[in-house]
């Protein structure tokens, strides 16, 4: 085993008989199935896939709790295994006491432990309790306590199952934290986690489908692909979301009869873009919305929503931010357009919606003048004339220095990347 | 601290490797047990008052019932005694089963979360054991100076005597935990074998007292020969018997044997 390499996996399968007392048959269940990889010193390693694909009998096989069927396993290092939080901790006993037996059950020497004690009982935050038998202790104290122990021993590979889906916010923020430090001190990480936030910061993903390997690269790319496929296939059974093609969006099925306006066309477009739905990240996007307004006596100021594959907004955009630039009050044929500079998205999907509003700047301007919120009546809400959700799909592929490369290490915001204008003086 | 490649595969350990790994994970044994004593008496009074006061209340019954009721027969040694230091060794013997045996089942959870060599558990029972066994001797202090008998020097023996008493029943536990991984039907036998063993075994009564002709099974049987070694540390008026030196070679082999087979069958622990 070379000595840069801190976990070797070699044909590694693992299968459970099922329980002959209740099935009646010896059918077994391949859990895990040849899995073959391996993982750097210094490495964080994000593991994904759905339920059941095998991800956590990973981890039980590597933690050594759970035997292989067949293949081999080598692991650089000691392990720290946190595949359930506070496992081990006995509820008679204090939170001290605790500390000492699942350190010691974690494999370190009472010497270890003692040197450490302090700084666990103080990033745990219950001082106050902490001679307390824990089963006196509040879910959170519990768990603050558990993360502690782990996080201050002095492992060489952690394995971590799920530890940040269980506590409250302010938990997940600390434990996020801290497990960065550990990353960037060196440590070699494998995280297990259906919260794609959380696994945001590795460097490489293994996504293990019903056992096997499907994929193991670089996280930036795949995580987004991992999510992207996932919502592609939740998606594909609804049929309200129009795939964009050719520039201008199809909106005969969109409710678009309106006494106040009536949509001409909505257009997307970038230069050298022909047909299909993808654009590049490289040259600004322009979306032209042609709209006839019937009424007169009132603004109408659009709202630009777009919105990552997961349905969260990105980011809005108005022309009502700035006064002047809000449409006229009498009707007409009105042209509005939105220039979205060049390198401002990183390579992904997403929705556009938009959103007509009436009379936007008055309402601003009674929201702004009430000294407090519980006098706002509703007839100060915006009055939304028109709304048009996920209106369209679009791909937007990667070019960075017009070519398309691996750009993971730069560690760029998941969807947007920062085309903003930037100016250089030499004093 | 140095670091060390591990490696798991699919073969099952040689004995030699599985006391490897029981030694590198030995601490763990005294942090279980304390764990086990800390959490015992906790929220009670008197605390570690109780591990004297439950033999004496035992005791006390016993001597009342088969001493002064039915008057059985103790070989001259005052009854009390007679039955304390049989007690002692029985205790040891049937808490190491009992609390061995459900021990794996007690830490099922830990055991799916975190590695450590499952011998570890009856291990650390063993030794709560035989830290509450050495803590009922107390009572045996007065006992002696009440009715004038001083110690043999047998006594020096003491941890010899121990550590067959927790081969024999570390024996039992091994065999029986690793046969009812699967199945647990034979967990449910266990209370009643021990019942029964008590009445084959003489803690309560002198040997004598069954038919010559049935005498036999108390010779062979080596929980029998275990209470009996049990007396012979305190008294010099017992004569050795050499059965006891070839159950003592026969139970080592056992033992290791059944913690063999105990290390090649725990690796199922955390599928069932």
């Amino acid at each position: 085993m070379e000595s840069s390499v801190a976990i070797e996996v070699k044909d590694l399968s693992k299968e459970y008989f099922f329980n002959a007392t209740t099935s009646g048959s010896n059918k077994s269940f391949k859990a895990l199935d040849n899995l073959t990889f391996s993982v750097k010193k210094g490495e964080s390693v994000a593991i994904i896939g759905a339920n059941g694909s095998g991800k956590s009998t990973l981890l039980k096989v590597l933690a050594g709790v759970v035997k292989p069927t067949s293949g081999t396993i080598k692991l650089n290092g000691r392990v720290a295994t946190i595949l359930d939080i506070g496992a081990g901790f006995h509820p008679e006993l204090s939170g001290k006491e605790n500390i000492y037996v699942n350190g010691q059950l974690l494999g370190f020497s009472k010497k270890e432990i003692e040197s450490q004690v302090e700084e666990i009982i103080a990033f745990s935050g219950i001082q106050k309790f902490i001679n307390e038998p824990v089963k006196n202790y509040s879910n959170g104290m519990f768990l603050r306590l558990a993360f502690s122990i782990v996080v201050h021993l002095d492992f060489d590979i952690y394995l971590f199952d799920e530890v940040l889906g269980v506590g409250d916010e302010h938990f997940r923020t600390i434990s996020k934290e801290k497990i960065d430090i550990l990353y960037n001190s060196g440590k070699t990480i494998l995280h297990v986690s259906h919260n794609i936030q959380d696994l945001s910061n590795t460097d490489k993903s293994i996504e293990i489908k019903n056992g096997n390997l499907k994929r193991y690269y670089n996280s930036s790319k795949m995580l987004s692909e991992y999510v992207e496929e996932v919502h592609e296939n939740l998606n594909a059974t609804k049929n309200d979301i129009t795939p964009f093609n050719l520039g201008k969006i199809d909106l005969t099925h969109k409710n678009n009869n309106n006494d106040t306006i009536h949509i001409n066309s909505i257009s997307i477009i970038q230069k050298g873009f022909k047909n299909g739905n993808e654009l590049r990240s490289d040259e600004p996007i322009e979306i032209i919305i042609d709209y006839l307004k019937k009424i007169d006596n009132c603004t109408i100021d659009v709202f630009l929503n777009i919105l990552n594959i997961q349905g969260n907004i990105v980011f809005t955009s108005s022309a009502a931010i700035n006064e002047d630039f809000s449409t006229k009050k009498e009707s007409g044929n009105f042209i509005m357009s939105c220039m979205i500079p060049e390198n401002f998205f990183n390579g992904r999907l997403f929705f556009i919606s938009l959103i007509f509003i009436k009379n936007c700047h008055e309402t601003f301007s009674k929201l702004d003048s009430e000294l407090n919120f519980e006098s706002i009546s509703s007839n100060d809400k915006f009055e939304i004339v028109l709304a048009l959700e996920k209106i369209a799909k679009f791909k937007i592929k990667l070019f960075i220095n017009k070519k398309i490369s691996d750009y993971s290490r730069l560690k760029i915001a998941p969807e947007l990347m920062l085309g903003l204008d930037w100016k250089t003086e030499k004093k | 601290m140095p670091t060390s490649v591990k490696t798991y595969s699919s073969k099952p350990d040689s004995i030699w490797d599985a006391l490897k790994k029981l030694w590198a994970f030995k601490s763990l044994i005294w942090v279980f047990a304390k764990r086990d004593l800390q959490v015992k008496y906790a929220q009670t009074v008197f605390g570690f008052g109780w591990s004297i006061a439950k033999p004496l209340i035992g005791l006390g019954i016993y001597v009342f019932f088969f001493g002064l009721v039915l008057n059985w027969n103790s070989n001259d040694i005052p009854y009390p005694i007679y039955v304390l230091t049989g007690l002692i060794g029985w205790n040891l013997f049937s808490y190491t089963v009992t609390s061995g045996i459900s021990s794996v089942q007690e830490s099922s959870d830990l055991i799916r979360k975190i590695y450590f060599p499952k011998s570890i558990l009856p291990l650390s029972k063993t030794l709560v054991g035989v830290i509450e066994g050495l803590i009922s001797f107390l009572l045996l202090v007065p006992l002696f100076v009440y009715y004038s008998i001083s110690f043999s020097w047998h006594i020096l023996l003491l941890p010899i005597v121990l550590f067959y008493t927790t081969l024999c029943g570390l024996f039992l536990v091994f065999v029986i935990s690793s046969l009812a991984i699967k199945k647990r039907d034979l967990l449910q036998v266990v209370p009643f074998f021990l019942n029964m063993a008590i009445w084959l075994t003489p803690v309560f009564f002198s040997a004598s007292i069954f038919p010559v002709k049935y005498q036999f099974l108390m010779t062979y049987n080596p929980i029998a020969n275990m209470v009996e070694l049990w007396r012979w540390i305190f008294f010099e008026n017992i004569a050795f018997q050499s059965v006891w030196g070839i159950n003592f070679v026969l139970m080592l082999f056992f033992a290791l044997s059944s913690f063999y087979f105990f290390t090649w069958q725990e690796q199922k622990f955390s599928d069932y």
